[in-house]
């Protein structure tokens, strides 16, 4: 599910599209995870994925709005992504959660580099939210989230 | 409690120092701080300087020439706010 990395214009609209893709996988990801969780049985966990999922249909929009607004087709969401690992237990799908988050932070990492002005502002706020949920899917804190793996991770 | 928070501004430190042009650091400035005497308003002051420095990095992000650079004081933005969310309300076990 993780969009291919490709060169990128200087616009940033090419990083733009690589953001929608990851949102798109992120929108069926925790889709199916929060379909995949009792809310009955475990609201919490549920209510988180169920947040995730309305954040990132939100993201997604607003990648689609912005793409549209440069004159350009918005990528489509594939039929299907596979999943980051199976779905069988809560683990897993805390699992599957976070690696999916931790994707979506990175690649707004990206965005922040290739873009400026307010489409960069918004990247670093979207950065910042993405890199603060991982917490509630049994992330550990990072000491530079969304950097591609600068530095460890923090204590 | 906040030994981890001392470790993260020191990496932090120690990152932007070797990421920035050397001829373009300022010296730090020295501030007059006082902490409160009491641990929970002592704590509050920190969860406060920690914001508004998050708040900074961000603004920074923005004004940053270098992509690279903005996206290294963002990453810095974000690993406080993880750290401000643990620090702020500790995390519970999903379910």
């Amino acid at each position: 599910m993780r969009p291919r990395t490709r060169a990128l214009d200087r616009t940033g609209t090419d990083s733009l599209q690589v953001a929608l893709a990851g949102e798109h996988a992120a929108v069926y990801v925790f889709g199916v995870l929060a379909a995949q969780t009792s809310q009955t049985v475990l609201p919490k966990l549920w209510s988180d994925l169920d947040a995730a999922y309305l954040w990132h249909r939100a993201a997604r929009d607003e990648l689609v709005r912005r793409i549209t607004e440069a004159r350009q087709t918005p990528v489509a969401a594939a039929a299907a992504y596979r999943l980051p690992n199976a779905v069988d237990n809560v683990d897993l799908v805390t699992r599957a959660a976070l690696v999916t988050e931790q994707r979506v932070t990175d690649t707004y990492g990206t965005l922040v580099a290739e873009t400026a002005g307010g489409l960069r502002r918004w990247a670093i706020r979207s950065l910042d939210e993405s890199a603060v949920r991982q917490l509630r899917f049994r992330g550990r804190p990072e000491i530079f989230p969304g950097t591609g793996g600068l530095g460890n991770q923090d204590r | 409690r906040l030994t981890p928070l001392l470790a993260l501004h020191q990496a932090h430190l120690a990152e932007l120092r070797r990421a920035a042009p050397a001829k373009s650091l300022a010296k730090a400035p020295v501030f007059a701080i006082t902490v409160p005497a009491r641990a929970p308003k002592a704590l509050a002051a920190v969860l406060e300087r920690t914001q508004a420095l998050r708040e900074e990095c961000n603004a920074s992000a923005v004004r940053a020439e270098s992509g690279s650079f903005a996206r290294l004081l963002a990453g810095v933005g974000a690993g406080l706010a993880q750290r401000l969310a643990l620090l702020e309300a500790p995390v519970r076990s999903a379910g």
